[in-house]
């Protein structure tokens, strides 16, 4: 059923602004690349040919992979469920301890891909009995053009999308794309502007802020996800304000996950996060207001589940991915009735 | 300028080679912290570090002839060494705030290049330059190529001799009893106890070089102050909590077989081991340890006896007791880990230590399990990725294939390696693929189960394993309430869904891969290719360009050796005069080869055991040095000549072919008479023997230099340089790439090729009239 890729015709890129000259001007992602013909932009998956600039990754993912929707993670959609996850080279950062890095840091050409239209998706997602596909693994920006096609597939079978994403989309295609998914969980990774250029190569935590306003403002669920390295991004005044500015400019029912830190890639020397630097994140976020916040890559812990910000009551009881129990009705607490938000059925 | 006795200038070349020795091991140590280092980091600083002492010794053969007081340029050259050396240790601790790594970050393969080279350069280089000086001191000006062709010699050989003292000093006594930067303070008082010696007699080196005199002194005190004031101590610590940044220093210390520092910070202790994380409390990682240790135990239908070789610490000796397992034996190799472990992370190994069922067993996994009565039901290899050759052992067919003779009737066998499920790209997919190969042909069934980050492999010769399924492992699972948070009931299933086995199985099986084994740890290749991929990807190309290399490479390159010599000739072209300089560079680079094989012949066969190896490194440098001494006494007696020489190289050449097969049937012979005193001798006296044939041509090399006419520093320099050029690429090339990819026999053969090589060039060059000065006159005058 899936083949391995063949040397297809690239697509056309969308999004792009042709210039003088055979040079072009990228308008996916915050690095608006300026690209002069027969170079490619910052994640190497867009080419300017002829001044006509093409994405080399349609159609050719990399990673295709059944997973408990849980691992991505997303709390509030469809607990218990699985979900159908692409992923294909490059990523719009490099950060020094990515965990996917064997795809993200990697150029298309450097990775074997398979082969598999947006219809074949879909079928492989509803073939897999998965509740939703998920863009996931590496950027999903710098494979915008496929993803975009599938979204529009698997909206018109009646199968939810969802995202993960560093936030690093322009606006402008992310307002389009925003129109027809269901889910989008973003990676904030640090607080702090010198994190980003620092550790994830020249990004920006301005832009990343922006996105989240925008996810917010089209009304899609959104989740969000904060990696806690030591001595990186752990500053307690930087977490605090992260939480502020979160309750302030999203609103306190936006889940909140602090995710436990293992050294990977390149960041090799560091130690695990303290468990109490992770339960020190989720008082202070709870100090600030929000009202869903959870632990992450600590399995067995009890701050993995979550409760009610009313009663107090045990509401998706979690050990790592897994569901054991749910304590809720028609998406409202089964014990005080406080309607929680997200997709639940 | 009065001149140092013989005795003088002899004892201080041995100490010079003592202190080179200990700067060197201490070094590296410390870089491999610093770098997180692998097989391939070793190579790089120990190949560094012959590059630099190859370069000082190089810069100073020419100057040498030329200096009025070489004595003197002796005393210097230690006094630096003797300066330099505490501070490139502190260097090496702050390296990478130096680099400007950020805090966490793993370095390069340039920065450890460059960074290595920057830490080694201020001892390394001028210890190269002490050969050629000692060189100059020992044979005073005598310009007699005989007699100072012995002089050499015995330089060679009492620098040899240093050199050994030194391993055998640092394995067991300084190291398990100093830290690093008084060790070094003590190599430092070392080097400049020499320097007293040239000085001697007192009075009149004191007139006479008032500066140099004045230097030493004020060395001496320092580092004898440093020592016994506590400074020494105090740095130490200093650089530590610099090392580690941000995190408090619980406990440091030295083990033979590396370095183990436990660090506090946010209510967390981490156990490094040389700087690699291993293990936190109070909340290890549960992932790693429970994938490990309960997948394979639950394909077991009653696990009662169950043997866990390495990785207890780090929590599987804890899980492996979660199940109703009757007793188990847990092997590690470094019991002073399990020691700091208990003492400083409670929860780590204290509960598993005090379990009644446990047997704790202080040995290397390979060793216990060749001589062990013992059968299991379950044996666990709690060691994942080996980088180096050492955990390798534990990985090898002919590892694999006792293990299954030591398993009970039904019993099975439990590894793992690291994986990334959604993609696995070359890197891994190879590890995993030669892995999955090795298993399937020591085991009858092998069965995976893709991880979340590793795979973990099942092998047993019993076909219950082909039968069972995620449900009947979850079943038992349920019956045997192990507790487990990560592999639950639901996890199982979702690890072995058909699905994700068969994604795991195509991606594995779809790169290119070798079976590792004994005689070609092909997985350490993969690991470390693996690892540049990682930190530095464009080397990596490099390395597996490299990687390509095949004895019939070798042959080219010695038939293009060959062809050059002769168009010299036949060009009466002074060519020739490369020639010595090449046998010698490319006997370094066999001697390299040689030792490199014998010990990881050793080590497969016999296991880890520190003493034993320092015993052989120790027999090959005893026999290069025994080498040397009888053809200095050959060289007295008027003896040696071209045709010896060419002898010489022959008989190199000849080892070359021999080991492969002698190791063969060493191997053999280990089946029956396991732990045998003439099996472990026979190794020895390879060792010996491999040292003598190489250290026997030093001093009839520089005899036949010395007879083209040059001086005697200049040949020591030359000749001194071209064997350390050689042995760096005997370090480089044999360690990491030959012997893993090409194996021992191919990695033999092309050696015996570069001999033949090095042999055609010595015959094809012209025979020079030999220089008939007349000897000068301080060749007579010993002091």
């Amino acid at each position: 059923m899936i083949s391995a890729a063949t040397p297809d015709e690239p697509a056309e890129a969308r999004y792009y602004t042709p210039l003088e000259g055979d040079t072009v001007r990228c308008g996916l992602c915050f690095r608006g690349c300026l690209i002069p013909e027969g170079e490619r932009g910052f994640c190497s998956n867009r080419e300017n040919r002829g001044g006509t600039l093409y994405t080399l990754v349609y159609n050719r993912p990399c990673a295709l992979q059944v997973d408990p929707i849980e691992k991505e993670p997303m709390y509030h959609f469809l607990p218990g469920t699985r979900i159908y996850c692409v992923g294909t080279a490059s990523c719009t950062f490099t950060c020094l301890h990515c965990h996917n890095w064997h795809m993200s840091q990697r150029t298309v050409e450097e990775l074997r891909s398979y082969h598999l239209t947006p219809g074949q998706v879909v079928d492989q997602a509803e073939e897999n009995d998965c509740a939703a596909i998920s863009f996931t693994y590496n950027e999903p920006t710098v494979f915008y053009e496929y993803m975009y096609d599938v979204v529009l597939e698997a909206e018109e079978r009646g199968l939810r999308t969802i995202l993960h994403t560093n936030g690093s989309m322009a606006e402008e295609p992310l307002r389009a794309i925003l129109g027809h998914v269901d889910g989008v969980t973003v990676d904030l990774k640090a607080f702090s502007e010198d994190f980003y250029d620092e550790v994830c190569g020249g990004g920006e935590l301005e832009h990343v802020l922006g996105t989240l306003r925008t996810i917010r403002e089209e009304g899609v669920w959104l989740e969000i996800v904060y990696l806690v390295i030591p001595t990186l991004n752990d500053d307690p005044d930087e977490i605090r304000a992260m939480c502020r500015w979160v309750r302030d400019e999203l609103g306190p029912d936006v889940p909140v996950h602090f995710s436990r830190f293992s050294p990977s890639y390149r960041l090799t020397r560091l130690s695990p996060t303290p468990i109490s630097t992770l339960e020190e994140a989720w008082s202070i976020a709870r100090e600030a207001g929000l009202e869903y916040v959870t632990l992450g890559n600590v399995p067995g812990h009890v701050r993995n589940s979550t409760f009610c910000p009313e009663c107090g009551a045990t509401l998706i009881d979690r050990t790592h991915f897994q569901v054991n129990e749910m304590n809720m009705r028609d998406g409202s607490c089964r014990r005080c009735g406080l309607e929680v938000p997200g997709v639940w059925e | 300028m009065p001149r140092p006795s013989r005795g003088a200038a002899g004892a201080a070349i041995a100490l010079s080679g003592l202190v080179g020795m200990a700067a060197q091991i201490v070094l590296l140590r410390e870089l491999m912290v610093a770098f997180l280092g692998n097989e391939l980091i070793v190579g790089v600083v120990l190949a560094n570090w012959l590059a630099l002492e190859a370069l000082g010794s190089l810069a100073l053969s020419r100057a040498s002839g030329r200096m009025r007081d070489p004595a003197a340029a002796f005393v210097w050259l230690s006094l630096i060494i003797a300066a330099a050396l505490p501070a490139t240790v502190f260097v090496a601790r702050v390296m990478r705030q130096l680099l400007g790594a950020g805090a966490g970050q793993g370095l390069g393969l340039l920065h450890v290049i460059t960074g290595s080279l920057a830490v080694l350069a201020p001892v390394a280089l001028p210890h190269g330059g002490l050969f050629a000086v000692s060189c100059r001191v020992l044979c005073g000006g005598s310009g007699e190529p005989a007699e100072a062709g012995r002089f050499l010699g015995s330089a060679y050989v009492l620098e040899t001799l240093g050199t050994m003292v030194a391993g055998a000093l640092l394995t067991f006594l300084l190291i398990p009893h100093l830290d690093p930067v008084r060790i070094s303070v003590w190599m430092a008082l070392l080097s400049v106890l020499p320097c007293v010696l040239i000085l001697h007699p007192l009075g009149r080196g004191l007139r006479s070089r008032p500066a140099a005199s004045a230097a030493t002194g004020v060395l001496l005190v320092a580092s004898a102050l440093a020592l016994a004031a506590g400074f020494a101590g105090r740095l130490h610590r200093y650089s530590l909590q610099l090392r580690w940044e941000g995190r408090e220093v619980v406990d440091h210390r030295s083990t033979v077989h590396g370095s183990i520092t436990v660090t506090s910070s946010g209510g967390q202790r981490t156990l490094h081991y040389d700087g690699v994380p291993t293990v936190s409390t109070p909340s290890p990682d549960a992932v790693r340890p429970e994938e490990m240790v309960h997948i394979p135990l639950l394909f077991h239908p009653r696990p009662e006896e169950v043997l866990l070789v390495g990785g207890g610490v780090e929590g599987l000796a804890a899980e492996m007791l979660r199940h109703p397992i009757d007793s188990a034996d847990w092997v590690e190799l470094d019991d002073r880990l399990v020691e700091v472990a208990r003492r400083f992370l409670p929860g780590t190994a204290t509960a598993a230590m005090e379990d009644p069922r446990v047997r704790f067993i202080p040995d290397d996994g390979r060793h216990y399990l060749a001589g062990t009565e013992s059968r299991y039901d379950v044996i666990l290899l709690g060691i994942s990725d080996p980088q180096s050759i050492q955990p390798n052992r534990l990985f090898t067919r002919e590892f694999l294939q006792t293990a299954s003779e030591r398993l009970a009737p039904g019993g099975l066998l439990g590894l793992s390696a690291s994986s990334y499920q959604p993609y696995m790209g070359e890197g891994l997919g190879r590890r995993n693929a030669s892995i999955l190969m090795t298993l399937r042909e020591a085991f009858e069934h092998v069965r995976v189960v893709p991880g979340e980050n590793r795979a973990v492999y099942v092998a047993s010769d019993d076909a219950a394993l082909s039968l069972q399924t995620a449900d009947s492992l979850a079943a038992r699972h349920s019956a045997r309430e192990p507790g487990t948070v990560v592999v639950t009931p639901g996890y199982l299933r979702y690890l072995m869904s058909r699905r994700r086995t068969d994604r795991f199985l195509e991606s594995v099986e779809g790169t290119r891969a070798q079976v590792n084994t004994d005689q070609r740890p092909i997985l350490v290749f993969y690991a470390l290719s693996h690892w540049t991929a990682l930190f530095s990807p464009a080397l990596h190309d490099g390395l597996e360009w490299l990687a390509g290399a095949r004895p019939r490479h070798a042959a080219v390159l010695a038939g293009l050796i060959a062809a050059v010599f002769l168009a010299a000739r036949l060009a009466r072209r002074p060519a020739g005069r490369a020639a010595l300089p090449l046998a010698i560079g490319t006997t370094g680079f066999s001697a390299m080869v040689f030792d490199l094989a014998v010990m990881l012949g050793f080590q497969t066969l016999y296991g880890y055991l520190y003493r034993d190896i320092g015993l052989l490194v120790s027999a090959f440098m005893f026999g290069s040095a025994l080498g040397g001494m009888l053809m200095v006494r050959l060289l007295r007696r008027g003896g040696g000549g071209r045709w010896l020489f060419a002898g010489t190289e022959l008989s190199v050449a000849g080892f070359a072919l021999l080991l492969p097969p002698v190791m063969g049937a060493l191997a053999g012979g280990t089946g029956t008479t396991l732990g045998g005193g003439w099996l472990r001798a026979a190794f020895v006296v390879l060792s010996l023997a491999g040292g003598s044939l190489v250290g026997a041509q030093f001093p009839l090399a520089s005899r036949l230099h010395l007879g083209g006419g040059s001086a005697p520093g200049a040949t020591g320099g030359i000749l001194n340089a071209a064997d350390l050029i050689g042995g760096w690429c005997g370090g480089m090339l044999g360690g990491v790439i030959l012997l893993p990819v090409v194996g021992l026999r191919g990695t033999c053969g092309m050696v015996a090729l570069l001999k033949f090589g090095s042999l055609a060039a010595f015959l094809l060059s012209r025979r020079r009239p030999e220089a008939s000065r007349p000897p000068g006159p301080s060749a007579k005058s010993p002091a």
